[in-house]
């Protein structure tokens, strides 16, 4: 059994002066990912891919479709299952800059999944192994955001998704904003992080060598549909 | 120190890339050329254009100077159109205030100028925030072009746009070179950008230039180690990564700047500033003989 299957995820959203231009962002969407790959998500912009990984986070409802992850049902759950969401799927944006309070220490945004998750652990020991995990330099958790290159918030967006331990991290064009040798780091990075820790990945990215060179399997979006699947790597 | 011991020329109707990543300096170099630096930089040396000193300029003389001598499109073009304006008169302003054409044939070109780039004529009455970042770099290319300048520095022109964007905007760019023989210099972190429009590429570590060399050459044989794990990192090799990361314009390390993740590295690296090695064709700075 897949560890996240998806089956038949719809979403459309109205645009325009009341809602009367219509977009169709997915299209009876299936997807499957299994326990410790990476699935690449590939497209042009406007294809529906963020929408896809949006929708499988719940930070925007599907129309219809169901989202199993474990043997759980996703689009289902309510109140304070729904919270508990955050233990199993996490995500990493686009936009390193915009990924962290700018008021916050590094080390404060770090410690907010744990505070607002309790799991009894030692909070600085669980920061530390975690700084360790994606190679920060632990002297960066006193500055703020703005003091942080975009390479290092990367990082540390990677460690924050990592630190309650989840099954899955949707990564949403992690290294488009990264110049060309940063990018690579964060490449090594990701694959060093998910042999460590067996996590599984939802690689969205809309330059295909990217995909492929992350990806056990990809497929490629168009439109709202996926319209081609391919193993990769 | 954004910008350390920068020398580099630029032929009527040449080409030259900037290749650096974020915070190399390579913004400072090309505001600095244009003289657009807020008061408080301080530029040194000269900045010489068609043999005059564009640092020691009067006010007035160098606003006769930049627009039809030379003009900078910005990196992130939604911050440098008028949003109270509809595109078409942004164009049309051009043509009438630096060019004296009347309203009316101002206007007539301005269409024209944005036909050329590819923004249909229903979009012209359009303003900055109704179009994508791909179309909004557009219409500032169509305001660069109507400008007609000798010199055009572009500062990451296709940054953030998806590849048929990116090529669009590289046809234009080499059109304006071609029909106007227009000089261009490229800002850029993107070397598909480089070796699609420049014949020269020099690469910028830490507010130096370390390498200048033939475009093509530079890609295929980069001799700078900074240069190579560049090179290397870019997809069609493979994405191999190198450690480390920039230092800070503000605590620059002694000697080589690249020292530091330098795996070619030797004690005197750190002792002593290379200075540029001339080599068969082009330069390079660094210490090691026969890198």
């Amino acid at each position: 059994m897949p560890l996240l299957e998806v089956k038949g995820l719809s979403k459309e959203f109205r645009a325009g002066f009341l809602g009367g231009r219509r977009v169709q962002a997915l299209q009876e969407v299936d997807i499957e990912l299994g326990r410790g790959e990476t699935l690449g998500l590939v497209g042009p912009s406007g294809s529906g891919k963020s929408t896809l990984g949006r929708c499988i986070m719940r930070l925007i409802e599907p129309d219809r479709g169901e989202v199993w992850l474990d043997g759980r049902e996703l689009t289902s759950l309510r109140g304070r299952e729904m919270f508990s969401l955050a233990m199993d799927i996490q995500m990493v944006f686009q936009n390193p800059e915009g990924s962290f309070d700018p008021r916050m220490r590094l080390y404060d945004s770090l410690a907010e999944p744990l505070r607002v998750h309790p799991s009894g652990d030692d909070e600085k020991e669980r920061i530390m192994d975690m700084v360790g995990l994606v190679n920060l330099n632990q002297e960066l958790l006193g500055r703020y955001p703005h003091q942080l290159s975009g390479g290092q918030l990367q990082r540390a967006s990677l460690a924050r998704a990592m630190i309650l331990e989840p099954k899955i991290v949707v990564a949403d064009e992690p290294t488009s904003m990264l110049d060309v040798l940063v990018q690579a780091q964060m490449l090594d990075l990701m694959r060093e992080v998910q042999g460590t820790t067996g996590v599984s990945y939802l690689f969205i990215c809309h330059d295909h060598r990217v995909v492929e060179h992350m990806s056990d399997s990809v497929v490629r979006m168009e439109g709202g549909r996926i319209v081609d699947g391919v193993e990769a790597r | 120190m954004a910008n350390d011991g920068i020398d580099l020329d630029l032929d009527e109707g040449g080409s030259i890339a900037i290749l650096g990543e974020t915070g190399c300096g390579k913004t400072i170099l090309g505001r600095a050329i244009l003289r657009l630096l807020p008061g408080g930089a301080m530029v040194r040396g000269s900045v010489l254009f068609d043999g005059r000193d564009v640092l020691a300029m009067s006010g007035r003389e160098m606003m006769s100077v930049r627009g039809k001598g030379m003009a900078m499109i910005m990196q992130n073009p939604g911050a440098s159109l008028n949003p109270l304006m509809n595109v078409m008169d942004q164009v049309a302003e051009v043509y009438e205030l630096v060019h004296g054409r009347t309203r009316e044939l101002s206007l007539e070109m301005a269409s024209e100028m944005l036909e050329r780039v590819g923004i249909p004529t229903e979009r012209h009455r359009d303003y900055p925030h109704q179009f994508s970042g791909g179309m909004k770099q557009r219409v500032m290319l169509a305001i660069a072009f109507s400008l007609e300048p000798r010199l055009l520095v572009a500062d990451e022109p296709t940054k953030g746009l998806d590849q048929r964007c990116r090529e669009i905007i590289m046809d234009l760019l080499r059109s304006l070179r071609e029909e106007r023989g227009c000089a261009l210099m490229v800002i850029t972190h993107d070397f598909d950008v480089a070796s699609e429009l420049t014949e020269t590429s020099a690469v910028m570590y830490a507010g130096q230039l370390v390498e200048m060399r033939p475009t093509r050459e530079l890609m295929e044989n980069p001799v700078h180690p900074y240069s190579r794990a560049l090179v290397n990192a870019l997809p069609e090799n493979g994405f191999v990564s190198t450690p480390g990361e920039t230092p800070a314009l503000t605590c620059m390390p002694q000697g080589c700047r690249y020292a530091l993740r330098c795996p070619f590295r030797s004690k005197e690296c750190s002792l002593r500033s290379p200075q540029p090695n001339q080599l068969d064709s082009g330069w390079v700075r660094c210490l090691q003989e026969g890198i």
